[in-house]
């Protein structure tokens, strides 16, 4: 059976009563036992209780209980803490680890009435671009299984575009929703540092690290959204702010271009985003040019905040009281450094030691604190340009979906994979990455950021966009059949 | 040869007493099973994320305000990374740039009465590791997470101080001072308050310091004193044989009275801090300063200043009651009742500070209501009882639960008032030491004292001595 | 990167690495060195530190206490447990 375009013919099907959610769950499930071999999306599946929970659905849904997500399968990112299911983070070091509780971001869409299916592949601790970092395989790009569907929300971007799950989670620190979704052909939101609570997410890089939704349009994210979002009293970062209130946009929007971005961007790339841009046009926008002068150290200066932040985040594993323990450790240093050398892989290890050099006596200054000015600079670039327009358009992704293995072994081109959407992180800004056509047949995306707290602009402008488009709408043709 | 000058300055560890842990809000307890009071957020677990208690600012603002320090308008926590099996996330929560207190002064009460004004360099706030338990189990180690995460105040003074008993006297003034304003229970038995000790000398005349070491750990005033006396000599023993202090970490061993150096610290002692993105920047506001300001109850040595002038008590004897807050309050509950203050203070330094000391604890803890050493003054006052058997009385009465009127009435230990029974009774000793008698008529005067012992005797102590002499010399001159 | 530096950074972060591998890793380093060296052209004087990206204050959590004892839970997950303790090899190094 073929899986749904979007959460309004889900919503229409259940309400009435074409389908249910235990069948809707049914589907969803063959659908991921068909195909995750190829793709290999997820690291855990969970029908057991996937089906009591859909089970649980229908009867609310009988009653005429009515949720945002009532009865919609959903898989999460799998380093948000789920209670009772393995949460593995990607990492050999939490292979075993089954979470004794619940992530906010897992509770809030559970409250919403949504149902998980699993959780899906991701770079070990969210660092990667690519998913090869996984400990779990590497995962395949639906569009063509022989490149990544990069990362590190590899799985859950991979699961929304071939239509293994309708909705997923992801988390971005530097673009790992952004670049997935880019890779795949799908839509999804990194939110305001803030919006969405981290508390059950396990951490990356602290000051950087927010969930947010990946799914087949924007209107689809925003629903997403509002079931993830909202004050957590259990995360001093949280913001308490309003909730995202998204409609029609009724209004004529100013876009900011840094043009200095597009100067070394692939020629084909450039095309499909000038046809989103003369799309946006034609919907009564305007174009800005802008300058976001600082842009081109921002890579540089995300590497030393998100490696020191995580050099701290991860020193907990210690194989003390979770997670792997080397075997018969002869004193506590041998356990320590075995339980962590045997139990990280070898990015992990590159971007802790980094971490651990930028805040080393002697270095800091030139690195941590330089990195934290240089941040600094950044986000008032964002805030400068914030005062004339009320988004920004940029590519998400200098190239398309590049070859498994072709990056493997040069990290630092590697980490250049995210120029575009580590900006955005630095400031804390929320930005949307959406489908705008194809190069060879492989998606290409464009990044919509807004300013702190304003998705609803972001998702409102995407919205119409997607009405007037359907690149959204395409699936990678080999998932799309009907057999079973 | 040269004569040595010590420069002395302590850090203080505060347990704060509040309900919840600084970051999370698992219960502070004691003599729980092991690992039952840790949450999610003391284990360290994946995901898990660091709340602020605003009591534990509230009363580190508190400290602040104690001694006119400048309070932090933001202040904010650092990380502290090292790998420690007592501390979970592999980093404590801790303040190294931007701590809540900052400088401030405190005026040190020695015995004397005197005061020596001491600088606070800084007090910050932090969270308390956990426990290692090393003889439970064989060639392992065994871990107990139920204090990590306690909130903790860590005071730091300038080497203000010149001798070991100052440091302690500081050490004492801490503790007077956050019991007084009960942000701490002052447990030293439990760990409530730690010491560390910085410690150099230098020949007397010389501006620089000295090379210093650290001597950590210390939980009694007295361990301090003793530490850096045997410390001291040991700095002054080197330097005289022409060898260096060598700039390290010992600890004390009180058994033995030494200090040596903590064993091999195999790690480096690159901490690398830096800000907790975790948490962010706490704004004290105005408003809340002067909210806490006005909570600050009388300071122990505006105290001083009142019991000297309302009570007319001895300074030593103020001193020492200023400086035990459990004790002030004792003395003033009894004071308030009506009792006398000089007799108050005289039982409490006496027979009462005798007992707590036989029983190794102190007035937090006594088990003798204050209401009981009042009543106690009285029966003795209207001499009901003899101050002999008031002696006796207390500690019948001490942790029993039974009234001074009880034990007096129920044991017949009323004093024998009426004369002509008093003078029955002495007529009989009188009877029975017909050749003491003799030498008393002889002109030897001292006799009399031992024929009022004989009746105290043949009282059981229930009789007043001054009136038994009185009674004696009357009928021994008939 | 010198073999000195890479050995305190695998000291501080408790990893440990075959020789070879550390050669390898010293050269990554280097790599990753160099690329974050663009940052130092920025002229970042007068310019203050950014830790987080949104200006909110720290919240504070009212001091009440709540005993929910989930030993049993938390334990279950743990590689090493004795009569309620996590167990290491014995710590021999004070603090």
């Amino acid at each position: 059976m073929k899986p749904y375009q979007s959460l309004s013919q889900i919503r229409s099907d259940l309400n009435a009563r074409k389908t249910c959610a235990v069948e809707l769950t049914q589907l969803y499930l063959d659908r991921i036992q068909k195909y995750n071999d190829q793709l290999n999306c997820f690291i855990s599946v969970h029908p057991e209780q996937a089906f009591a929970a859909a089970r649980n659905a229908d009867q609310c849904i009988r009653q005429g209980i009515s949720k945002p997500l009532l009865g919609i399968p959903i898989a999460h990112k799998d380093l948000f803490c789920t209670k009772g299911l393995p949460t593995t983070c990607g990492s050999k070091m939490l292979q075993n680890f089954v979470s004794p509780y619940d992530s906010t971001v897992v509770s809030n869409i559970r409250n919403a009435g949504a149902i998980t299916l699993g959780k899906t592949n991701m770079d070990e601790f969210a660092m990667g671009s690519s998913n090869e970092t996984s400990y779990f395989g590497v995962v395949a790009n639906p569009w063509d299984t022989s490149r990544s569907p990069g990362g590190s929300s590899g799985g859950s971007a991979s699961a929304v575009a071939a239509g293994l799950v309708p909705l997923a989670t992801g988390s971005d620190t530097g673009g790992s929703i952004r670049q997935p979704c880019g890779f795949c052909g799908t839509t999804g939101l990194k939110p305001t540092y803030g919006r969405v609570s981290r508390f059950g997410m396990i951490a990356f890089a602290s000051s950087l690290d927010q969930g947010g939704p990946i799914a087949n349009s924007a209107a689809d994210c925003a629903t997403l959204l509002q079931a993830m979002e909202g004050y957590d009293p259990r995360d001093s970062t949280s913001a308490n702010v309003a909730a995202t209130n998204c409609g029609d946009l009724n209004r004529k929007l100013k876009i900011g271009l840094p043009t200095h971005l597009f100067k070394d961007l692939d020629g084909e790339i450039a095309q499909n985003l000038d046809t989103a841009k003369a799309e946006l046009t034609y919907c009564g926008h305007e174009f800005v040019e802008i300058e976001l002068p600082h842009s081109d150290v921002a890579s540089a200066t995300y590497y030393v905040i998100s490696g020191a932040e995580a050099s701290a985040n991860l020193s907990r594993y210690d194989g003390v009281r979770y997670g792997h323990r080397a075997e018969s450790p002869v004193d506590l240093n041998d356990l320590y450094r075995r339980s962590r050398s045997e139990g990280f892989g070898a990015e992990v290890k590159r971007r802790i030691l980094t971490g651990t050099f930028a805040l080393s006596v002697g270095y800091f200054d030139a690195y941590y604190l330089k990195a934290q000015k240089v941040r600094r600079l950044i986000r008032q670039d964002f805030l400068d340009a914030f005062e004339s327009v009320d988004l920004i358009f940029t590519p998400v992704t200098p190239t398309t979906a590049f070859e498994l293995g072709s990056l493997t072994d040069n990290p630092v081109e590697m980490y250049q994979q995210d120029l575009y959407t580590i900006p955005a992180s630095l400031a804390g800004l929320p930005a949307l990455s959406l489908p705008c056509g194809f190069k060879d047949g492989l998606p290409v995306n464009f990044q919509l950021i807004g300013r702190h707290f304003d998705e609803a602009t972001i998702l409102s402008a995407a919205q119409q966009y997607q009405g007037r488009t359907s690149w959204h709408e395409s699936h990678p043709t080999i998932f799309e059949s009907s057999d079973s | 040869m040269a004569t040595w000058e010590p420069v002395i300055g302590i850090e203080v560890h505060v347990q704060l007493d509040t309900n919840s842990k600084i970051f999370s809000s698992t219960p502070v307890a004691f003599g729980r099973e092991p690992n039952e009071s840790a949450n999610l957020v003391d284990l360290a677990m994946p995901g898990s994320l660091p709340v602020l208690n605003e009591a534990a600012v509230h009363k580190a603002i508190k400290f602040g305000l104690a001694i006119d320090a400048e309070i932090a308008a933001v202040c904010r926590f650092d990380r502290k990374n090292y790998f420690y099996p007592d501390l979970p996330k592999g980093y404590q929560i801790s303040q190294l740039e931007e701590p809540i207190v900052g400088k401030g002064r405190l005026e040190v009460l020695l015995d004397s009465g005197e005061t020596l004004d001491v600088g606070i360099t800084r007090a910050h706030l932090e969270e308390d590791a956990g426990k290692s338990v090393h003889d439970r189990f064989q060639a392992s180690s065994g871990i107990d997470l139920n204090r990590a995460g306690t909130p903790l105040l860590e005071i730091v003074t300038e080497p203000d101080l010149r001798s070991p008993s100052q440091a302690a006297a500081c050490f004492r003034q801490l503790h007077a001072l956050v019991t007084c304003l009960e942000i701490c229970d002052g447990n030293l038995q439990e760990g409530s308050m730690r010491c560390d000790a910085n410690i150099s000398v230098r020949p007397a005349g010389q501006e620089a310091f000295g090379e210093r070491t650290e001597i950590k750990n210390l939980n009694s005033f007295r361990f301090v004193e003793s530490a850096l006396e045997y410390e001291i000599d040991r700095q002054i023993h080197s330097l005289e044989n022409g060898q260096q202090v060598a700039r390290e970490t010992r600890l004390y061993d009180s058994q033995r009275h030494e200090t040596r150096p903590m064993r091999g610290k195999e790690l480096s002692d690159d901490y690398r801090y830096f800000p907790d993105p975790d948490l962010l920047p706490v704004r004290i506001s105005e408003e809340l300063v002067a909210k806490i300001r006005a909570t600050l109850p009388e300071l122990p040595k505006q105290k001083l200043d009142r019991f000297l002038s309302d009570y007319q008590i001895p300074m030593e004897a103020a001193v020492r009651l200023v400086q035990d807050n459990h004790a002030g309050r004792y003395f003033e509950s009894a004071v308030g009742d009506g009792a006398a203050p000089t007799l108050v203070c005289n039982w409490m330094l006496g027979d009462i500070a005798a007992m707590l000391n036989k029983l190794n604890t102190d007035f937090a803890h006594i088990e003798f209501a204050s209401n009981e050493l009042v009543t106690l003054l009285a029966r003795i006052e209207d001499r009901t009882i003899s101050s002999k058997i008031a002696k006796n009385v207390f500690s019948k009465a001490y942790g029993t639960g039974r009234t001074v009127d009880e034990i007096i009435n129920s044991e017949g230990l009323v004093q024998i008032t009426d004369s002509d029974k008093l003078e029955e009774i002495i007529k009989g000793v009188l009877e029975a030491n017909p050749s003491q008698v003799a030498q008393f008529k002889a002109g030897k005067p001292q006799v009399a004292g031992y024929l009022v012992g004989q009746t105290m005797r043949e009282t059981k102590g229930k009789a007043d001595p001054k009136q038994v002499n009185q009674i004696l010399q009357e009928l021994l001159s008939l | 990167m010198d073999t000195q530096t890479i050995e305190k950074l695998l000291t501080l972060s408790q990893i440990q690495l075959e020789e070879a591998d550390r050669d390898a890793l010293a050269k990554e380093l280097d790599k990753i060195l160099a690329f974050i060296e663009d940052m130092q052209s920025i002229d970042t004087e007068n310019i203050l530190p950014l830790a987080h990206p949104v200006d909110i204050d720290q919240p504070m959590r009212e001091d009440k206490a709540v005993l929910e004892i989930n030993r049993t839970v938390f334990q279950d997950v743990a590689p090493n447990v004795q009569d309620g303790y996590y167990i290491v090899p014995k710590v021999i190094t004070a603090r």
